[in-house]
């Protein structure tokens, strides 16, 4: 029997990163869905909760911080990781104090996502 | 007179208007803010090639980059050479003006491109993306095939420019005789000055100066050997432990090298300016990238191990110090 494909929420004000991570992710077998706010992705996830998000930390009403908060709240075995932006070394050092599971900075390759998704999918498996 | 004075006929006088080692270090300076601009345009190229998932906030810091080096540029390339800076001050504002268009650009909300008929989901290919676009005319801007309008002329003229006064003052001071007298292989002769040493020092007492105690000047006769049908060239050099800022000092030649080379790969770097066509003649390194301006030949080496450095200064010393440089 196959194992279920992990499911991932990719949220980012900037529409390019979702346009392009969800192909990039979908072909390496995850069920991926994009928003553009963070309201938006929390209001989904009381829907259907989600394995892992990948979360931009600046975005406008809902921050990545926000997101990252509220998801644990909900679950804590869902995996975020946190999309940072230049020089926000800070950002992501409180965002890994606050239960983030690994964070990437911007400009990345989609490579470097899919090594820290597949971590992070390794641990939900175990 | 030397040949960069001939090469600017009728600019004003004003030899002796500052010191030969704090104008080479601002010279330098101006050097390594041209190496950061170059590392800007690499990086923007690196991503433009599609491997990189990227926003605007990426082209916005970039251009935000990219305008405060030539800033500090045209800064210091005023500053070496005071004489009409309106000139090179006024084409900066221009830059400025194109600078917060494409900032503007990169705040506006574009639609992105249709998914590709029949994949069932959007487009990877990141050509269509507005970022992508936006990113393209930056590097345009910065080094397009529009001539006497990009980012990287007005980079040129700032450099020439602050090597004008340089060439003045590295004359005076070899008119007065300071610095210590080195042979050089081939019959010439290196005036040495220490680049960093206080007011008074200008090494007064020859006997102590060592070639050892300068990694380029050392790599650079090492690479020279004993060449005993050399140029008979002179030369003037301001040396460090990892630096060096040479200059030939014959009628009729152009040439200057100025280098770090202390194995932080961030730091390093050879730069040279010299007669047009002077790359094909002596086989410059690959690594070298080379700009052409209507005084002469720029090229640049940076962000590569300091082995390519090394190994540079060696082929370049090998060349230089023989009969047909």
């Amino acid at each position: 029997m196959s194992e279920k494909k992990l499911r991932i929420m990719v949220i980012d004000d900037e529409n390019i990163v979702g346009k392009r991570l969800k192909p990039a992710l979908e072909k390496s077998g995850y069920l991926v869905e994009t928003f553009e706010d963070g309201e938006t992705a929390l209001a989904r996830y009381d829907e259907e909760p989600f394995d892992i998000v990948v979360t931009d930390i600046r975005m406008e009403k809902v921050d990545g911080i926000e997101v990252l908060e509220k998801i644990l709240a909900k679950s804590d075995r869902t995996k975020v990781i946190i999309i940072t932006g230049y020089a926000t070394v800070e950002v992501a050092r409180e965002a890994l104090s606050k239960g983030a599971f690994d964070f990437i900075a911007k400009p990345f390759k989609p490579d470097d996502l899919r090594t820290i998704i597949k971590r992070a999918a390794n641990e939900l498996r175990q | 007179m030397g040949i960069l004075e001939k090469l600017w006929p009728g600019r004003e006088k004003r030899i002796g208007a500052g010191d030969i080692r704090v104008q080479t270090i601002r010279f330098r300076k101006l050097l390594e803010n041209a190496n950061g601009l170059l590392g800007l345009f690499d990086d923007g190229h690196e991503k433009l090639g599609g491997d990189y998932i990227l926003d605007s906030h990426y082209v916005a810091s970039l251009v935000d980059g990219i305008i405060e080096k030539l800033g500090m540029i045209v800064h210091d390339g005023c500053v070496l050479s005071p004489g009409d800076t309106e000139t090179l001050y006024a084409r900066y504002d221009e830059h400025k003006t194109v600078a917060n268009g494409f900032i503007a650009r990169s705040k506006e909300k574009t639609a992105v491109p249709k998914p590709t008929a029949g994949s069932g989901s959007e487009p990877e290919d990141p050509v269509g993306f507005p970022e992508y676009r936006l990113l393209a005319d930056v590097l345009e801007w910065c080094n397009g095939e529009t001539s006497g309008r990009t980012v990287m002329d007005l980079v040129k003229q700032s450099v020439v420019r602050g090597l004008q006064e340089l060439d003045e003052l590295v004359s005076l001071e070899e008119r007065k005789k300071k610095g210590v007298l080195l042979e050089a292989p081939g019959g010439g002769e290196i005036r040495a000055i220490e680049l960093w040493a206080g007011s008074e020092a200008f090494m007064p007492r020859p006997a102590r100066f060592d070639v050892n105690e300068s990694l380029p000047l050392k790599l650079l006769l090492m690479g020279a050997g004993d060449s005993p049908d050399g140029s008979g060239s002179r030369w003037t050099a301001l040396v460090d432990r990892d630096e060096l800022s040479l200059s030939c000092m014959d009628e009729g030649k152009i040439f200057r090298m100025d280098v770090t080379a202390s194995g932080h790969r961030n730091l390093d770097y050879v730069f040279l300016f010299a007669d047009k066509g002077w790359e094909k003649k002596h086989d410059l390194p690959g690594e070298f990238r080379i700009e052409s301006t209507d005084r002469g030949m720029l090229a640049w080496m940076f962000d590569v191990p300091v082995k390519a450095i090394e190994d540079s200064l060696i082929t370049i010393g090998r060349t230089l110090f023989c009969a047909t440089s």
